[in-house]
Protein backbone atom coordinates (compact mmCIF):
# COMPACT_ATOMS: atom_id res chain seq x y z
CA UNK A 1 0.00 0.00 0.00
CA UNK A 2 1.39 3.41 -0.94
CA UNK A 3 2.13 5.66 2.01
CA UNK A 4 0.10 8.88 2.20
CA UNK A 5 2.27 11.96 1.61
CA UNK A 6 1.12 15.26 3.11
CA UNK A 7 1.46 18.35 0.92
CA UNK A 8 1.34 21.87 2.42
CA UNK A 9 -1.66 24.15 1.96
CA UNK A 10 -1.17 27.84 1.30
CA UNK A 11 -1.60 29.99 4.41
CA UNK A 12 -1.52 26.94 6.68
CA UNK A 13 1.37 28.29 8.74
CA UNK A 14 -0.45 31.49 9.71
CA UNK A 15 -3.60 29.49 10.44
CA UNK A 16 -1.60 27.23 12.73
CA UNK A 17 -0.05 30.21 14.53
CA UNK A 18 -3.58 31.48 15.29
CA UNK A 19 -4.62 28.03 16.47
CA UNK A 20 -1.60 27.80 18.79
CA UNK A 21 -2.51 31.15 20.34
CA UNK A 22 -5.99 29.82 21.15
CA UNK A 23 -4.52 26.63 22.62
CA UNK A 24 -2.19 28.79 24.73
CA UNK A 25 -5.18 30.65 26.19
CA UNK A 26 -6.76 27.41 27.46
CA UNK A 27 -6.15 26.61 31.09
CA UNK A 28 -3.65 23.80 31.54
CA UNK A 29 -5.00 20.31 32.25
CA UNK A 30 -5.90 19.94 35.94
CA UNK A 31 -4.10 16.63 36.29
CA UNK A 32 -0.89 18.07 34.92
CA UNK A 33 -1.02 21.05 37.30
CA UNK A 34 -1.55 18.71 40.25
CA UNK A 35 1.57 16.79 39.28
CA UNK A 36 3.60 20.00 38.80
CA UNK A 37 2.41 21.47 42.10
CA UNK A 38 2.79 18.11 43.84
CA UNK A 39 -0.81 18.27 45.04
CA UNK A 40 -1.83 15.08 43.29
CA UNK A 41 -4.66 13.27 45.07
CA UNK A 42 -4.17 9.57 45.83
CA UNK A 43 -5.97 7.38 43.30
CA UNK A 44 -7.84 5.48 46.02
CA UNK A 45 -9.46 7.08 49.05
CA UNK A 46 -9.30 3.78 50.98
CA UNK A 47 -6.67 3.75 53.74
CA UNK A 48 -3.56 1.83 52.89
CA UNK A 49 -3.31 -1.66 54.33
CA UNK A 50 -0.24 -1.82 56.48
CA UNK A 51 1.14 -4.97 58.05
CA UNK A 52 0.36 -4.83 61.78
CA UNK A 53 0.97 -7.12 64.74
CA UNK A 54 -2.03 -9.01 66.17
CA UNK A 55 -4.56 -6.78 67.92
CA UNK A 56 -5.15 -6.87 71.73
CA UNK A 57 -8.01 -9.42 71.45
CA UNK A 58 -5.65 -11.89 69.82
CA UNK A 59 -3.06 -11.26 72.52
CA UNK A 60 -5.67 -12.25 75.13
CA UNK A 61 -6.42 -15.48 73.28
CA UNK A 62 -2.75 -16.34 73.28
CA UNK B 1 26.70 22.61 -1.74
CA UNK B 2 24.80 25.80 -2.42
CA UNK B 3 23.74 28.14 0.35
CA UNK B 4 20.49 29.97 -0.37
CA UNK B 5 19.78 33.09 1.64
CA UNK B 6 16.80 34.75 -0.01
CA UNK B 7 13.37 33.56 -1.10
CA UNK B 8 14.15 34.52 -4.70
CA UNK B 9 17.27 32.28 -4.56
CA UNK B 10 15.05 29.52 -3.23
CA UNK B 11 12.49 30.03 -6.03
CA UNK B 12 15.24 29.63 -8.63
CA UNK B 13 16.57 26.51 -6.92
CA UNK B 14 13.10 24.94 -6.65
CA UNK B 15 12.36 25.55 -10.31
CA UNK B 16 15.47 23.58 -11.30
CA UNK B 17 15.59 20.95 -8.53
CA UNK B 18 14.08 17.48 -8.55
CA UNK B 19 11.33 17.98 -6.00
CA UNK B 20 9.85 14.49 -6.24
CA UNK B 21 11.52 13.48 -2.98
CA UNK B 22 10.30 16.52 -1.03
CA UNK B 23 12.59 18.58 1.16
CA UNK B 24 14.06 18.26 4.62
CA UNK B 25 13.20 20.82 7.29
CA UNK B 26 14.34 20.96 10.89
CA UNK B 27 12.30 21.96 13.92
CA UNK B 28 13.64 25.52 13.74
CA UNK B 29 11.57 25.96 10.58
CA UNK B 30 8.45 24.70 12.35
CA UNK B 31 8.98 27.08 15.28
CA UNK B 32 9.42 29.99 12.87
CA UNK B 33 6.22 29.06 11.02
CA UNK B 34 4.21 28.65 14.21
CA UNK B 35 4.98 31.68 16.36
CA UNK B 36 4.16 35.15 15.10
CA UNK B 37 6.53 36.77 17.60
CA UNK B 38 9.45 34.90 16.01
CA UNK B 39 11.66 37.20 13.92
CA UNK B 40 11.61 34.59 11.15
CA UNK B 41 7.81 34.17 11.16
CA UNK B 42 7.14 36.07 7.92
CA UNK B 43 10.00 34.59 5.93
CA UNK B 44 9.23 31.05 7.15
CA UNK B 45 5.59 31.41 6.11
CA UNK B 46 6.65 32.83 2.76
CA UNK B 47 8.77 29.71 2.23
CA UNK B 48 5.90 27.42 3.28
CA UNK B 49 3.55 29.17 0.85
CA UNK B 50 6.15 28.77 -1.89
CA UNK B 51 6.33 25.03 -1.18
CA UNK B 52 2.51 24.91 -1.20
CA UNK B 53 2.40 26.63 -4.62
CA UNK B 54 4.76 24.01 -5.97
CA UNK B 55 3.04 21.14 -4.12
CA UNK B 56 6.31 20.14 -2.43
CA UNK B 57 6.12 18.16 0.74
CA UNK B 58 8.43 18.70 3.69
CA UNK B 59 10.04 15.93 5.69
CA UNK B 60 10.99 16.54 9.28
CA UNK B 61 13.47 14.74 11.44
CA UNK B 62 11.72 15.62 14.69
CA UNK B 63 9.67 13.03 16.57
CA UNK B 64 5.94 13.41 17.04
CA UNK B 65 5.38 10.33 19.19
CA UNK B 66 5.59 12.32 22.38
CA UNK B 67 2.60 14.52 21.50
CA UNK B 68 0.07 14.07 24.28
CA UNK B 69 -3.20 12.37 23.37
CA UNK B 70 -5.06 15.61 24.16
CA UNK B 71 -3.25 17.37 21.31
CA UNK B 72 -3.29 14.48 18.85
CA UNK B 73 -6.26 15.80 16.83
CA UNK B 74 -4.67 19.22 16.44
CA UNK B 75 -1.35 17.63 15.56
CA UNK B 76 -2.85 15.44 12.84
CA UNK B 77 -4.41 18.54 11.26
CA UNK B 78 -1.07 20.34 11.47
CA UNK B 79 0.69 17.48 9.70
CA UNK B 80 -1.86 17.52 6.87
CA UNK B 81 -2.08 21.30 6.51
CA UNK B 82 1.64 22.04 6.72
CA UNK B 83 2.52 19.05 4.53
CA UNK B 84 4.70 17.39 7.15
CA UNK B 85 5.95 13.86 6.78
CA UNK B 86 8.15 12.37 9.45
CA UNK B 87 11.21 10.30 8.70
CA UNK B 88 11.27 7.02 10.52
CA UNK B 89 14.36 4.97 9.88
CA UNK B 90 16.41 2.64 12.05
CA UNK B 91 20.16 2.15 12.29
CA UNK B 92 21.51 0.41 9.19
CA UNK B 93 18.25 0.61 7.22
CA UNK B 94 17.67 2.06 3.75
CA UNK B 95 14.41 3.48 2.40
CA UNK B 96 13.04 5.54 -0.50
CA UNK B 97 14.91 8.53 0.89
CA UNK B 98 18.19 6.80 1.72
CA UNK B 99 20.25 4.85 -0.80
CA UNK B 100 22.96 4.05 1.71
CA UNK B 101 22.29 2.78 5.24
CA UNK B 102 22.09 5.39 7.94
CA UNK B 103 24.74 4.55 10.52
CA UNK B 104 25.03 5.80 14.08
CA UNK B 105 28.85 5.66 13.81
CA UNK B 106 28.76 8.14 10.90
CA UNK B 107 26.82 10.57 13.07
CA UNK B 108 29.38 10.21 15.87
CA UNK B 109 32.14 10.87 13.32
CA UNK B 110 30.37 14.08 12.24
CA UNK B 111 30.24 15.18 15.89
CA UNK B 112 33.95 14.56 16.33
CA UNK B 113 35.10 16.13 13.08
CA UNK B 114 32.91 19.19 13.16
CA UNK B 115 32.21 19.79 16.80
CA UNK B 116 28.44 19.65 16.36
CA UNK B 117 26.03 18.74 19.14
CA UNK B 118 24.36 15.33 18.82
CA UNK B 119 20.99 16.57 17.47
CA UNK B 120 22.68 18.81 14.89
CA UNK B 121 25.04 16.01 13.87
CA UNK B 122 22.02 13.73 13.39
CA UNK B 123 20.41 16.24 11.03
CA UNK B 124 23.70 16.81 9.18
CA UNK B 125 24.34 13.08 8.75
CA UNK B 126 20.73 12.38 7.79
CA UNK B 127 20.72 15.14 5.17
CA UNK B 128 24.10 14.09 3.75
CA UNK B 129 23.01 10.45 3.38
CA UNK B 130 19.55 11.22 2.02
CA UNK B 131 18.20 11.96 -1.44
CA UNK B 132 16.69 15.25 -0.28
CA UNK B 133 18.07 18.09 -2.38
CA UNK B 134 17.30 20.84 0.12
CA UNK B 135 17.54 21.45 3.86
CA UNK B 136 15.47 24.33 5.26
CA UNK B 137 16.84 25.52 8.59
CA UNK B 138 17.43 28.56 10.76
CA UNK B 139 20.75 27.21 12.06
CA UNK B 140 23.75 28.78 10.35
CA UNK B 141 26.08 26.13 11.81
CA UNK B 142 24.97 23.84 8.99
CA UNK B 143 26.46 26.20 6.42
CA UNK B 144 29.98 25.63 7.78
CA UNK B 145 29.30 21.96 8.32
CA UNK B 146 28.47 21.23 4.68
CA UNK B 147 31.01 23.54 3.11
CA UNK B 148 33.58 20.94 2.15
CA UNK B 149 33.78 17.20 2.46
CA UNK B 150 30.35 15.58 2.43
CA UNK B 151 30.32 13.25 -0.58
CA UNK B 152 26.88 13.97 -1.96
CA UNK B 153 27.04 17.66 -1.27
CA UNK B 154 27.41 19.03 -4.78
CA UNK B 155 23.80 18.94 -5.93
CA UNK B 156 22.35 19.84 -2.56
CA UNK B 157 21.43 23.19 -1.07
CA UNK B 158 20.70 24.69 2.33
CA UNK B 159 18.17 27.45 2.71
CA UNK B 160 18.98 29.59 5.75
CA UNK B 161 15.95 31.41 7.06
Amino acid sequence: MEKKVNVPKKGAGRKWAECLKKIGERSPPEGLMEILNQTEKPKSEKPKKVATPYGPQNDLDV
Amino acid sequence: MTVLRTVSDLKKFLSAADSSQGFLADTGFLYAVAFDDDRLYDSANEVLDLLADQKNSSFCECDYRYVDQKLMNEWTMVEEDLGLNFIEIMEGQVSDHFDSPLAWSDMVQVMGERGLRGPDAMIANLFAKSNFPLLITNDSDFEKCFSDTFDKGDDKAIFLL
